[in-house]
């Protein structure tokens, strides 16, 4: 049976075909004496009267795993220590809701009550080492985005849900990473940012380089790093943030033309590239570039797409794509098709282990490879979670959830990637 | 011949559209414009087509949007140029889309749209097959934004950005409304999810 996705595009591209170029009909002359500024009148009724979509279409049943996890040959080191968490925070964009799962069986334990809006970005959600969730989301009825807590009972239940105080982002700020202190006492936002309210038609000027904001989840005072990456490049972005035990180093991953598209017309034909660096949360802010380079793209490491510090700051835990670009009949491939998850030294920069890996094929858009992997680790750095994209919806079975286990992701459900965030 | 444009019987070529889009406004951007009629306007037709579903209606789009090109001051620049001839053409076919729900209030072209989908031409017929039209008519009773999103990443296929750019949506509400559209297409398909 063929996808969703694939039918898409067959049925597509067949109904372009049919209508031949020697066959258009030819342009009429515009009336050089019609000179107004008519266009404005469309532009501001379409506006007017834009739709909204409606609520997220409710899945019935879900996809079984991809089966493409990898076997415990050639990998050292398992990356985990005893039972991971039992219960773990989740973003479905099936159902537009914040829940709490079992670990073990996947079955919604609760319901967190963030008022999602349905047609924002989606949420980003994080976990501190004390038990404390925080999700960003977009609140109903707001362009805005804010910071949520909220702390499991011993049965998943969901307690001292919360705003977090000066949490508010600003109008057309959106947070992309997230990573809280261990003691939640403090939490790193990675800022992109967005036009609002933009009008049809009209073309905006790229987006800013990403910001990094850290949030006192007491007082709601904020530290905020910006600039300094411009020396290598254009097109900034957070991938990931992580702290050291002590809550003294703030580390992220930074992507010069990165995510999920290698095309470089994507960020006006720059360099992709990608580090890992420190911040200092004392330091009261500053430049991006201000603290220690941990760790560069390099041609052992062409394709950073997460990088987290370990509690003790001697290791890096990475997800690295590697290998050929391999696309489709449609569209070519956008990422490297091989995926790991290496430790990495933070003294040598050298690979320590691999804890999973994994084949990803083809990877064009039009045939649902995700267009994100998230590596989320539990409070202590021992259990990981890996996470493949939000594309591969209903009719695709390419998308994986599953936290690693001797060098196998051991499935969470959903399975099938269509999840937005989690962490655990 | 797609690269001519025509008036009340006479038949302009793409050379003479440029003269007379100089003529009127030497701005940036414009000398831009019979290079992108050229390269681009077949493709801007069947996006078109894509959306609002029908030939006809789609020409007309994208006569418009020609025509309003050829007269206005600035215009942007290299690649964005195409980019805003995309959102232009999308605008366009809002509009279309538009009318044509206010006819169907009023019970007007209740033929036209008895299916609830787009009238398609004998051509169209011929070619897709039934599979096609399914999949087709399930993307037309797809929300506006769903439905867009879903031609420009499957069809066009252009990375979030460039689909953010074009609809003047943030690359995450790219990322959650193609997923949601698929889904939604995946249950009209009645496909097992």
């Amino acid at each position: 049976m063929t996808t969703t996705e694939d039918r898409l595009a067959d049925a597509l591209a067949a109904a372009a075909r049919a209508v031949p170029q020697e066959t258009l009909r030819p342009l009429t002359a515009p009336d050089p004496r019609r000179h107004r500024p008519a266009w404005l009148v469309p532009v501001a009724a379409a506006t007017a009267v834009a739709l909204v979509v409606g609520l997220a279409v409710a899945v019935s049943s879900l996809l079984p795993g991809s089966g493409q996890g990898a076997g415990s040959s050639g990998l050292s080191g398992t990356g985990s220590t005893g039972a991971p968490p039992r219960y773990y925070v989740e973003a479905d964009i099936s159902s537009d809701k914040v829940v709490v799962r079992g670990t073990a069986s996947g079955a919604v334990i609760a319901t967190v009550p963030v008022p999602v809006a349905h047609d924002g970005g989606n949420p980003a959600i994080t976990a501190a080492s004390n038990g404390t969730f925080f999700v960003a989301a977009f609140a109903r009825r707001t362009s805005d985005e804010r910071i949520y807590r909220f702390r499991l009972t011993a049965a998943g239940q969901v307690t001292g849900f919360a705003p977090v105080p000066g949490s508010v982002l600003s109008a057309g700020q959106q947070a992309d990473a997230l990573a809280a202190s261990p003691d939640g006492s403090q939490l790193a936002l990675g800022i992109s940012f967005f036009v609002p309210h933009p009008k049809p038609g009209k073309i905006y000027p790229p987006a800013p380089p990403d910001q990094i904001v850290a949030i006192d989840t007491a007082t709601g005072m904020k530290t905020v790093w910006r600039g300094g990456t411009s020396t290598l490049g254009r097109g900034f972005s957070v991938a990931s943030l992580s702290w050291t035990a002590d809550g003294r180093e703030l580390v992220f991953l930074g992507q010069w033309c990165g995510g999920f598209a290698l095309s470089s017309e994507a960020c006006g034909n720059g360099r992709r590239t990608a580090q890992v660096r420190t911040l200092d949360p004392a330091s009261g802010g500053g430049p991006l570039d201000s603290g220690q380079l941990l760790l560069g793209q390099s041609a052992r490491l062409p394709y950073i797409a997460q990088a987290l510090i370990s509690p003790d700051g001697s290791t890096i835990t990475a997800i690295v794509l590697t290998g050929p670009v391999t696309g489709s009949d449609y569209v070519s491939g956008t990422v490297p098709s091989r995926v790991s998850v290496r430790r990495i030294s933070v003294a040598t920069g050298r690979p320590l282990s691999v804890l999973y890996r994994r084949d990803l094929g083809s990877t064009a858009m039009v045939n649902g490879v995700p267009d994100f992997l998230a590596l989320h680790a539990d409070g202590v750095g021992q259990h990981w979670m890996l996470v493949g994209g939000i594309s591969a919806g209903p009719g695709y079975d390419r998308g994986f959830n599953g936290w690693i286990d001797d060098g196998r992701l051991a499935p969470l459900k959903p399975v099938n990637g269509r999840i937005a965030a989690e962490a655990w | 011949m797609s690269n001519q444009i025509g008036d009340a019987g006479r038949v302009w070529d793409i050379g003479e559209m440029t003269a007379m889009t100089d003529a009127a406004d030497p701005a940036p951007g414009r000398h831009d414009v019979s290079v992108l009629f050229r390269e681009r306007h077949a493709e801007l037709v069947r996006l078109a087509v894509l959306v609002v579903g029908d030939r006809p209606s789609a020409e007309d789009v994208v006569q418009d949007v020609f025509a309003r090109l050829c007269v206005r001051g600035r215009l942007p620049e290299g690649d964005g140029l195409l980019a805003y001839v995309r959102a232009a053409v999308l605008n366009g076919c809002r509009s279309a889309l538009r009318h044509r729900a206010v006819v169907r209030r009023f019970g007007g072209a209740r033929g036209f749209l008895a299916s609830g989908t787009a009238q398609v031409s004998a051509e169209h017929e011929a070619i897709l097959a039934e599979d096609r039209r399914q999949v087709l008519a399930a993307l037309a009773e797809l929300p506006r934004r769903r439905r867009e999103v879903l031609v420009l990443r499957y069809w066009l296929g252009l990375p979030e950005s460039e689909i953010a750019a074009t609809l003047g949506i943030s690359p995450g509400t790219v990322k959650s409304t193609a997923a949601r559209g698929l889904a939604a297409l995946a249950r009209k398909l009645g496909e097992r999810s």
